[in-house]
């Protein structure tokens, strides 16, 4: 039962309760802990106006992941030019369309890793290309004659950390 | 799934490549984890990039494209190629530079030593202590045997000579045997000093005083067919009768004599004008300076390789003189001029043997 709807807790419920407690904790090791609890509504908001046919928490995660993002490129972008303090309301909610800034920043980041995957080594090159390809792992296992799925597993961590490396330690532009 | 699987699945994550069980687990795991829900969002930014299909491509057309090589990885045969010159000019380097010349090898023309009979020498007034003493108690001062004492009181030079095979002498030829020019000739053959090197035709130390009847005596003759030539016997009656008998004796040696192969040659090596051993080593490009004398009239030549550097006519007991870097001389003492190529004159002469000249090598060594 919910204190506050005194209704009974839902599968949704619960999944945006520890989605809540996630983002704030995400949003609070890169921004203020104040900033962090209003973007963690903002991003409830949303998800609550916009997607309340989604009920799983597995769905809904990807759901928070993608409008986070997004409140966090703006509150990066109203800090540079406003300083820090920035009002919650100043936040726009997703719109579900793609900014110009956004657009630009994705642009940025793909030169970037197309200018990164040119200095991996032959075997990580031939790996990413069969996963951007679509292969699953146990398609890449097979392919490339690994004994073992975990081999796999192994190679595609050491290539995404080479990788990372090789962009700066961060797949965005900025922070 | 374990969470360390879990976390192997976050590279799925941003492709889009995982199945949809490894997604829900993913997720679930996410949902409970705060590490793995950083790793989510965080993988979040390149999960958008590869979700545009053109982004997409881009990346995946990069991956296709060969790897950039290194610039000196590219066109490896012209490197090797370079490499191979490099190391060619190098080799080339070593082997035409100009090597130390090694020290040539102490050659020594040697005669075979030739066991005399017992000289005819007669007595002296006071016994001689050596060569230079035997001439001047033989012969009177001549300027010829002025300059054999000179010489025997410088360093001992080498010494090259011929054999000269022992000749029974008569009794009336022993006896001119000991005028003066023919003494002054006897000493040029006498036996070399400490110093020297060679064989020559020996004369034994002087005997101990000769015995009255020098009829069975024989003498050393050196290929000194003049020493009978200027013999003049004193007049008399006994010995008219003698010389007639002995005259045709006197021909045949004569004609024996002019057969022997007695030609002597002796060199010095002088270092600006000052005598030095023969093995002194000179210096690169130092001119070393060459004192010949031979020991009987004749026709020399000196040769560097197949170069001249003297040819003519020499005279016993006459220097010639010759200047030279270091290295080896041939020098050829033959009765006349050679009518051959002088390319192969050293060869033929030695395999003539010592009846056709004498064939010297002379090594004038360099540091």
């Amino acid at each position: 039962m919910d204190p506050a709807t005194e209704r009974p807790e839902t599968e949704r419920d619960s999944a945006l309760a520890a989605l809540r407690e996630r983002i704030v904790a995400y949003a609070a090791s890169r921004i203020s802990r104040d900033a962090a609890e209003d973007l963690a509504q903002e991003v409830l908001l949303v998800i609550h106006e916009k997607y309340k046919d989604v009920h799983e928490g597995a769905e809904l995660l990807p759901l928070a992941m993608q409008i986070l993002r997004y409140k966090m490129m703006a509150h990066f972008r109203k800090s540079a030019r406003h300083g820090d303090e920035v009002p919650a309301e100043d936040y726009p909610l997703a719109d579900g369309g793609e900014s110009p800034e956004d657009f630009a920043q994705r642009r940025e980041i793909s030169a970037r890793l197309v200018a990164a995957v040119k200095k991996l080594g032959v075997e990580c090159r031939r790996l990413m290309r069969l996963k951007l390809e679509g292969r699953t792992f146990a398609e890449i296992q097979t392919l490339l004659g690994a004994k073992t799925i975990n081999t796999v597993y192994t190679w595609d961590f050491r290539c995404r950390k080479h990788l990372l490396e090789l962009m700066g330690g961060s797949w965005e532009a900025r922070k | 799934m374990t969470r360390p699987d879990l976390q192997k699945l976050l590279g799925g994550y941003a492709a889009g490549t995982l199945t949809p069980e490894e997604q829900r687990a993913l997720f679930d795991a996410a949902l409970a984890d705060q590490t793995l829900f950083d790793a989510l969002a965080d993988e979040q930014a390149l999960r958008e990039v590869l979700a545009d299909p053109a982004c997409r491509e881009r990346v995946r057309a990069a991956l296709v494209e060969e790897p950039r090589i290194a610039w000196w990885r590219r066109w490896p045969a012209v490197w090797a190629f370079a490499a191979a010159a490099a190391v060619a000019v190098v080799l080339t380097v070593i082997v035409l530079r100009p090597k130390p010349m090694p020290p040539a090898p102490r050659q020594v023309a040697m005669d075979r030593k030739v066991e005399l009979p017992q000289p005819y020498v007669p007595a002296p007034a006071q016994a001689p202590q050596g060569a230079d003493s035997r001439a001047q108690a033989t012969a009177p001062e001549t300027p010829r045997a002025v300059q054999r004492q000179l010489a025997a009181a410088r360093p001992q030079p080498r010494m090259f000579a011929a054999p000269a095979p022992a000749m029974p002498q008569p009794p009336a030829l022993a006896a001119k045997a000991r005028l003066p020019e023919a003494a002054a000739k006897e000493d040029l053959a006498a036996p070399p000093g400490p110093g020297s090197v060679g064989g020559a035709v020996h004369a034994p130390p002087p005997p101990p005083p000769p015995p009255p009847a020098p009829a069975a005596q024989t003498v050393t003759v050196t290929g000194a067919s003049e020493m009978v030539a200027t013999a003049e016997p004193a007049p008399s009656a006994e010995q008219d009768r003698l010389d007639k008998k002995q005259s045709a004796d006197v021909s045949r040696s004569r004609m024996a004599l002019q057969a022997l192969p007695a030609f002597g040659l002796r060199y010095t090596v002088l270092r600006r004008d000052v005598e030095v051993p023969p093995d002194t080593a000179f210096s690169r490009g130092e001119l070393a300076r060459l004192r010949i004398e031979a020991g009987r009239d004749g026709y020399l030549y000196v040769l560097a390789g197949k170069r001249p550097l003297y040819t003519g006519p020499v005279h016993a007991g006459q220097f010639v003189f010759l200047e030279t870097k270091p290295g080896v001389l041939h020098a050829i003492l033959v009765p006349g001029p050679d009518p051959g190529s002088l390319s192969t004159l050293f060869r033929r002469t030695r395999r003539a043997g010592p009846a056709a000249g004498i064939v010297a090598e002379i090594s004038i060594k360099s540091r």
